[in-house]
């Protein structure tokens, strides 16, 4: 449960900053919201509880003008009053019934109420008989039993007139007659019951008066009746008087009294109900009004003070630990329980920082520590470099010296060698030369057959001369003093040169040449002479090595982008190389074996300086061979030799 | 009659030219040296000089240099003799006013085919 309730907490805690003050302002208008209903409600009660209280003293007032009414009415006889009484009366029940409403819905007692109701009903009801009986008794002489009374009275003084007033018997009878008015005069001045014990004692006498007093018989007889007939008068009117009440305590009037008494308590009884009802109210209200604002009061101090905090104390939190990550306490924790909100984000981001911090100071640390061991390393090593140094530089001097030596040694020795082949070849060309003389001589003097010895002389000599070249060539390879001249030219013209120049060689054994050539061949911008001296070197091979067999020359170029290339190649059906003798075919002075030499003649050195010269053209010559099959020669070259990429050794 | 002046320091090579070019006709004058060249054509006129380049006292560009300066002389052709067989030293020659140019050991068919070539376009 309390998991629950502290995982509901920390949801809340944990709300984006905007929402909690959302909801902290809600609160404040609902707190204000409702206390001003309260009042507004409470102001509406009192106002109703305060017509009441009008209501009830109009009440109050209307009982007071019944009263005056019936006063009126009793006193003065006056039928008006009684109307008056009977509008005011119907006025006041209608306010009772109004009050009884009011009370209903206002929801207090209406016992007083129904009591006073009902205390209305009696007095009307009472006020209705007495006013009966006041009409019995009649508002004057000419009404009533008043009138009864006046015509017994009248009646009896006709009748005392036939009475004689001998011995002043008429006079007694008479005198007794108006004390017997007296008597019914106080009564109805409702003065005291005790006129009627006098009337009856007066009565009495006179009954017996009369009958002592007057002889004529007949008119005895009539006294006798109508007194009789007024004292029946006469008392129904006591009684009736009676009824009515003789004064404000007995009878109906007494009656009535206190009934008014009763009402007048009964109203006051709801005036102090509804007072009280009203006090309670307007005391229960305020105390309403006052706990409802002291609760909303609190629960917004709880929750200003909740929500304040649930941002207050993890802001100062995070501020705590942004200050101890700036002043460089990397061992400082971070909260890592997941929060959705702005605290959530900035811890995320302080885990990062502290993190890269961590990295930083590791890195620094391990930089410091290479860079003292490096200071440590560099020291000794400077130490033994310098040292190194001292001893390389005397290396160096000796190593200038000793190229200075070799370079002039090999200038000496390329000069020698310049100087040399010049020298070799002037004689070599007169032997050469020499020998063709002899032979046109030989043949002019009719010595055919010393020819071909001198035939033999002269080859000989050409052979040695083209070793001589080729040596030259290798040696100015060497010494890198080789100058490439570079023209432009059609390819079919030095094909064909030399296709023409190697002819005889191919006839010599019996060959079969053929050329194959591309049509598009075109234009190659490159050393003409060495190219030349490459292909009659291949194919004067070819026909060395070849008897009664098929020597081809194929000539193609190929596109690219980065540069055309022209490939030359020469095959031959004749001897072959196996892979031993393959593999050394473009090194110097190294021919298939030397009785190849002896039986094919060559120089060893023709393929190496071709593949030299190939190379200085920035090309390739790849030799293939199947022994006893015969060979293949490739030459590939860039159709255009740019004088920068010389390759020169 | 054709007048040749081989100027060429080489006596083997003196020998073997002149004696291949007299056997075809010609008449050989010899000159050791460029400036003997040089006399020697301002003397005689020949039809035609064959020229070694590599000479002492005076080389062959410097002897061509003379005769073709020379009024009296720059008609005359001039085939250049050396053992160098540079496309260099040929552009050379055709630019300093040799005719023609053959490379030692001399080809003599050839020289002769270039001889007559000359002289036609000469006359």
């Amino acid at each position: 449960m309390s998991g629950a309730l502290y995982f509901f907490t920390h949801r809340i805690r944990t709300l984006p900053i905007r929402i909690k003050l959302t909801l902290l302002s809600v609160l404040v208008v609902l707190s204000l919201a409702s206390i001003l209903s309260l009042s507004w409600y409470r102001d509406i009660s009192l106002r109703q509880m305060n017509d009441m209280r009008s209501a009830i003293q109009s009440m109050d007032i209307a009982l007071l003008e019944l009263q005056r009414s019936h006063n009126n009415f009793v006193n003065l006889f006056d039928p008006r009053h009684r109307e008056a009484f009977s509008t005011t009366f119907e006025q006041f029940v209608e306010s009772i019934e109004t009050a009884k409403e009011r009370f209903w819905a206002l929801e207090l007692p209406i016992d007083a109420l129904e009591d006073l109701v009902v205390l209305t009903s009696e007095y009307q009801y009472l006020f209705e008989v007495m006013s009966e009986r006041q009409t019995k008794i009649g508002q004057n002489q000419n009404e009533g039993l008043r009138r009864d009374l006046a015509r017994a009275i009248a009646k009896i003084e006709t009748e005392l007139a036939n009475v004689p007033n001998t011995s002043n018997v008429r006079h007694t009878l008479h005198r007794q007659l108006v004390m017997l008015q007296i008597f019914t005069k106080d009564l109805l001045l409702h003065k005291q019951i005790e006129d009627v014990e006098r009337f009856e004692d007066d009565y009495a006498v006179m009954v017996s008066d009369i009958q002592h007093l007057v002889e004529n018989g007949a008119v005895r007889g009539h006294l006798l009746d109508m007194l009789a007939t007024y004292r029946e008068t006469f008392l129904e009117l006591a009684q009736t008087a009676s009824e009515v009440g003789l004064d404000f305590e007995h009878g109906l009037r007494g009656e009535i009294e206190r009934t008014v008494r009763a009402s007048h308590a009964t109203v006051s009884r709801m005036t102090t109900d509804v007072n009280t009802a009203i006090d309670r109210q307007e005391r229960d209200l305020n105390v309403l009004l006052g706990i409802l604002a002291a609760l909303f009061s609190l629960a917004f101090l709880l929750a200003l003070v909740f929500l304040g905090r649930s941002i207050s104390t993890p802001i100062r939190k995070v501020t705590d630990i942004m200050t101890r990550l700036a002043d460089g306490d990397l061992l400082v924790e971070i909260p890592d329980k997941p929060r959705r909100d702005e605290i959530g984000d900035m811890l995320r981001a302080l885990r990062v920082f502290k993190m890269g911090a961590i990295i930083r100071r590791r890195t620094q640390e391990e930089l410091r520590r290479a860079h003292d061991g490096l200071e440590q390393r560099v020291e000794e090593r400077t130490h033994a470099l310098s040292e190194e140094i001292l001893e390389r530089r005397r290396a160096e001097s000796k190593l200038l010296r000793a190229r200075e030596d070799a370079e002039s040694a090999n200038k000496a020795k390329s000069l020698f060698v310049a100087n040399m082949s010049h020298e070799l070849r002037t004689p070599l060309n007169a032997i050469i030369g020499y020998s063709e003389i002899l032979q046109e001589d030989a043949i002019d003097l009719g010595y055919e057959g010393i020819s071909p010895d001198l035939d033999k002389i002269n080859t000989a000599g050409k052979h040695l001369l083209g070793i001589i070249n080729e040596i030259l060539d290798l040696s100015k390879i060497e010494a890198g003093r080789i100058d490439m001249e570079i023209e432009k030219f059609l390819v079919q013209d030095v094909i064909d040169t030399v296709v023409g120049t190697v002819q005889p060689l191919i006839s010599k054994n019996n060959n079969t040449l053929y050329v194959r050539c591309a049509d598009d061949i075109g234009i190659m911008e490159t050393d003409v002479t060495r190219l030349r001296q490459i292909l009659f070197n291949l194919l004067s091979n070819a026909a060395k090595f070849t008897d009664d067999g098929v020597i081809t020359l194929r000539a193609h170029r190929e596109k690219d982008v980065a540069g055309d290339s022209m490939v030359f190649s020469v095959s031959d059906t004749g001897i072959g190389m196996d892979p031993e003798q393959l593999s050394h075919v473009f090194e110097p002075f190294i021919q298939a074996d030397s009785s190849t030499t002896r039986k094919y003649g060559g120089t060893g050195l023709g393929l190496t300086v071709n593949r030299e010269f190939a190379r200085l053209m920035g090309g390739e010559v790849t030799a293939q061979s199947t022994h006893g099959k015969g060979a293949a020669f490739t030459v590939r070259l860039p159709a255009i030799l740019n004088p920068m990429a010389l390759d020169t050794h | 009659m054709t007048n040749l002046l081989l100027v060429e320091d080489n006596e083997l090579n003196r020998d073997m030219l002149s004696r291949r070019l007299e056997k075809m006709g010609y008449i050989v004058d010899l000159a050791v040296n460029g400036q003997e060249g040089v006399d020697k054509t301002r003397q005689s006129g020949p039809d035609l000089v064959l020229m070694d380049i590599s000479m002492p006292v005076l080389d062959g560009w410097e002897a061509l240099r003379i005769l073709k300066n020379d009024t009296e002389t720059k008609h005359i052709p001039i085939i250049a003799l050396t053992a160098h067989a540079m496309t260099s030293d040929r552009d050379k020659a055709d630019e300093m006013g040799f005719n023609d140019y053959a490379t030692k050991p001399v080809d003599f068919p050839a020289l002769v085919h270039m001889i007559e070539a000359c002289l036609n376009s000469a006359r």
